[in-house]
């Protein structure tokens, strides 16, 4: 059942246009993440779900009442802001009380709904401390504890993560994820970071220039990006040059078989999209490499150990010479030095061509 | 040898600045106990007969409760159009605000006695309609103050993440009102403070345009007194600069206890540890 629904929204700043016919539902419980570059429009979205913009065109349901040209303190929405918000003059316990006070909850119903959120949060025992003696990341949670605290029937979360340092950040999106599935909230966070709405999301949209590019799984997002921006914009993609000779894309004088070059006319300049995990490296004079893919000789400039893979570049050595990224598992991977000549093949799961 | 060079220079540094300290204390102090000096002389020596006369001199008494009243009436009237109409440009037309501090600063590049031609005939209708009570002077007043308290409530509303402060109230669902008086007033105390104290030391000091508009007022009275009895009017000046400094001090010491902001940095190690775990 949809929860929380936009339709149609359209907003601009001037002459432009942050949001143009922007429509997103999402269900009861779930949680949406929305990603995009600066002034995709992600935030204003948000900001017109709690009252803070109000929208040119559209409108926005939540939980079946029409909220579009409700104040925000009609919404009933419980608000993270990236920006530290805590009230300076209250401690935390107050911080998490204030919404409930202005309800006219009871003083000792709201003292112990308090203790029970900052229990939740983790900081039972900082409810008489003040912002300023709390960390980044302990006044994000206060301020969580405060939005749950009325108990809101949407959470919205304004990039509430983008000011703190990475341990913490890792760690504090863990706990929202729990907290948000413990208590079932329909939630919808907006950030910028792809690794942090891939991780936690139910469904992620993808947003560019005020529209929806993408909103699927996460998984899907990544793996079958239905725009050539989505493909760039979520994680890391190599463009390589290359022009249509029937089913195949000619890169660098390769030619890479692509059913989906046949949709497009004869020698016309592509860009061929390919992650860098679809990027294979053997020895030069290796005979692992497929007899259905093309292999083009390389010579590795750098090798970088992350971890679970080492990215690898190269550089193609016919052609224009581009520079393609591959991650290769480790240890593999860390075995390719410098000045080593290899052939690269693109095992490519879903190829996406884009013309230039 | 940088051991023995380091504080060198800071002895230097030091006895610098407690040279322009005792310089700045007896330029401002010698006049002080001049006036205290003046004020306890009597016949056969030491006198406290004119300090004692203030309570004695129903016109100085008067004096000091219109001045008084006025200060009092003054700052609610500033601090009450201020504070709402600052807070209102910062958070929705900050494209004013320039505007808006041209304004406000206007009044200290009008001499008072071009604010008194200026407002002679509108002091005419205000009498008419309200009275000749002296405490009509407050509109008056408002306005001189405007410079001084608009700065500090200025500084006070930039100094903190309004829009977010008021976004998070409203989401919590306060109301303009509930924001304005349980989040932006609550987090200005020192600007308020600093903004009341400064109105309340204009108009306290205030003569030009009491005395040309025919009010009286304190330091009218001190005019008026001190060319029949220049000790009790000595001593009623000294007595209301005591008072300021007394404001000030108040003042410093609210400051001095309201908490800072402080980055993750300043937490301790253990409590960062603590979070992260």
């Amino acid at each position: 059942m949809t929860h929380l629904q936009m339709s149609g929204l359209g907003k601009a700043f001037g002459g432009v246009r942050a949001l143009d016919s922007f429509d997103l539902d999402i269900a009861a419980g779930e949680f949406v993440s929305l990603l995009g570059p600066s002034g995709c429009g992600k935030t204003t979205a948000l900001r017109i779900v709690a009252g803070f913009e109000s929208a040119d065109r559209g409108r926005v349901v939540i939980d079946g009442q029409d909220v579009t040209r409700l104040t925000p303190d009609r919404r009933d929405i419980g608000m993270v802001f990236q920006a530290y918000s805590l009230f300076p003059n209250m401690s935390a316990a107050g911080n998490v009380e204030f919404g409930m006070r202005l309800r006219g909850v009871a003083p000792r119903r709201r003292r112990d709904r308090a203790g029970e959120l900052l229990d939740l949060v983790g900081l039972a025992a900082h409810g008489g401390k003040y912002p300023h003696q709390l960390s980044g990341g302990q006044q994000q949670r206060v301020a969580l504890a405060r939005a749950l605290a009325i108990e809101p029937k949407i959470l919205l979360l304004d990039e509430p993560l983008s000011a703190l340092d990475a341990k913490v950040r890792v760690n504090l999106r863990g706990e929202i994820r729990r907290i948000q599935k413990d208590l079932g909230i329909t939630t919808l966070f907006v950030t910028h970071d792809q690794e942090e709405a891939l991780a936690i999301s139910d469904r992620v949209g993808v947003m560019s220039e005020g529209r929806m590019e993408q909103l699927d799984v996460p998984a899907t997002v990544y793996r079958e990006p239905a725009t050539p921006f989505v493909a760039q914009f979520v994680g890391v993609t190599n463009a390589l040059l290359g022009s249509i000779e029937g089913s195949h894309v000619v890169v660098d004088g390769s030619r890479v078989p692509i059913q989906e070059a046949r949709s497009y006319r004869q020698g016309a300049k592509v860009r061929l999209l390919v992650r860098p995990e679809e990027v294979h490296l053997a020895e030069a004079d290796g005979n692992e490499m497929s007899a259905h893919s093309a292999k083009i000789l390389a010579t590795v400039l750098t090798n970088s150990f992350l971890g679970p893979v080492s990215r690898v570049t190269v550089r193609l050595d016919t052609g224009e010479g581009q520079l393609v990224l591959a991650d290769m598992p480790s240890p593999e991977g860390g075995g390719f030095a410098p000045g080593q000549q290899v052939l690269v093949e693109l095992r490519l799961r879903r190829p996406m061509l884009v013309e230039r | 040898m940088r051991r023995t060079a380091a504080p060198r220079r800071w002895t230097g540094h030091s006895a610098l600045r407690a040279l322009v300290l005792a310089a700045s204390a007896l330029y401002f102090l010698l006049p002080l106990m001049a006036m205290l000096e003046f004020s306890t002389r009597g016949t056969t020596g030491r006198s406290l007969e004119s300090w004692r006369a203030i309570g004695s001199t129903p016109a100085m008494l008067a004096g000091i409760r219109i001045s008084l009243t006025q200060a009092v009436l003054t700052t609610a009237l500033v601090l009450g159009l201020l504070v709402p109409t600052t807070a209102w440009v910062h958070l929705r037309v900050p494209q004013l605000r320039r505007a808006m501090e041209l304004v406000c600063l206007l009044p200290l590049t009008i001499p008072a006695i071009v604010v008194v031609v200026g407002i002679a005939d509108l002091y005419a209708w205000v009498t008419y309609l309200l009275g000749d009570s002296p405490l009509t002077l407050t509109f008056a007043y408002g306005v001189l103050a405007l410079p001084y308290a608009f700065r500090a409530i200025d500084n006070g509303l930039s100094a903190m993440d309004l829009r977010t402060l008021a976004e998070a109230a409203r989401s919590l669902g306060a109301s303009w009102t509930t924001v304005l008086l349980r989040v932006m007033v609550p987090n200005l105390r020192v600007a308020l403070v600093s903004a009341a104290s400064l109105t309340m030391a204009l108009v306290l000091g205030e003569f030009t345009l009491a005395s040309l508009l025919n009010f009286d007022n304190l330091q009218v009275e001190i005019n008026v007194i001190g060319k029949r009895d220049a000790g009790l009017s000595v001593a009623v000046a000294l007595a209301s600069m005591i008072f300021a400094f007394v404001v000030l001090f108040v003042l410093g010491f609210i400051g001095r206890r309201l908490p800072s902001t402080t980055s993750d940095d300043d937490v301790p190690a253990a409590v960062r540890e603590e979070i992260t775990s």
